[in-house]
């Protein structure tokens, strides 16, 4: 993991990875987007409207193992002071919250059909809110300081202390009476999902993962380029 | 691959309009946040190679 951090051999490797994952995502969503809308039956009580359960679940997922990235990453910073790590954990926040956005308003309009309103403020659905607004704190942070060295270590601080709301998210349907169904992907005794609605659920989870792999790829070179850039205006400015 | 999606659109009446925008909303937020990122990546590296090649000139 350590030579990674070489910004050189992390932008080869990045280089070498982008044509393959770019190419994987766009395949694994066009076959998942297959199975969602039109392989994969519909459900006997729930009708059609499970078909947003291959939007829902990828993303609120990827939004949870986002954090987790963002909170390894800060802490690799934090005890290594590896420029990348916090790098790393800078460009995944926007995606993260993307995704607990998006965990969020497909959760409420599944809701709407399912429970008869859009939002409750049960202990699923409130853990993810304090999620969204836990990514906004995180950007929120870099953007309002001026000092990249303070905000990177602030920052960080913020994501490791944020962690703690994780395994509050995944037990909340188990640790308090929840309007939000049980775990059915992960528990104890296998999963509770049919094998025709597991494929398309498994193709959309691997789709948001690669996609994830990309856009992080893509937005750790910029922000490389714009520290560079940063420096080589500076370097400019003491010249002239 | 074209026939395929033909077949699909269709059933975005059958599926209501929770499942179409539940669909397009989330589509059309990773489609935009992907552009943007890649955006950012291709400006900012053209923009940090135009002043590497100035600077290598002089």
């Amino acid at each position: 993991m350590h030579k990674f951090a070489n910004p050189v051999r992390f932008n080869r490797l990045a280089n070498t990875l982008l044509p393959w994952t770019f190419a994987l995502t766009v395949t694994l969503f066009a076959a998942g987007l297959y199975y969602a809308l039109y392989a994969s039956p519909p459900d006997y009580q729930q009708g059609d409207s499970v078909r947003i359960m291959y939007v829902h679940v990828p993303a609120s997922s990827l939004s949870l193992a986002i954090y987790v990235f963002m909170a390894a990453a800060s802490a690799a910073f934090i005890i290594w002071k590896h420029p990348l790590a916090v790098l790393a954990a800078k460009a995944a926040a926007p995606i993260g919250m993307v995704f607990c956005g998006l965990a969020l308003a497909t959760g409420s309009i599944w809701g709407k059909p399912m429970w008869g309103t859009w939002w409750q403020w049960d202990a699923r659905l409130t853990s993810m809110l304090v999620l969204f607004f836990l990514y906004l704190g995180y950007l929120a942070l870099w953007q309002v300081m001026e000092d990249s060295n303070k905000a990177a270590k602030i920052s960080s601080i913020l994501a490791l202390v944020g962690v703690v709301n994780i395994p509050i998210i995944k037990f909340s349907v188990e640790w308090w009476n929840t309007l939000h169904q049980p775990s059915s992907l992960i528990r104890e005794g296998g999963s509770a999902i049919d094998p025709s609605m597991m494929t398309p659920l498994l193709l959309m989870l691997a789709a948001y993962g690669l996609y994830f792999v990309t856009v992080l790829l893509w937005r750790m070179k910029a922000e490389m380029a714009e520290k560079r850039l940063e420096l080589a205006l500076r370097e400019k400015a003491s010249w002239s | 691959m074209v026939m395929m999606l033909l077949n699909i659109l269709p059933s975005f009446e059958r599926y209501g309009e929770f499942v179409w925008s539940s669909y397009s909303l989330s589509l059309g937020a990773l489609a935009i946040l992907a552009i943007l990122s890649w955006r950012k990546k291709i400006v900012l590296e053209k923009r940090l190679e135009k002043i590497t090649v100035k600077k290598s000139k002089t």
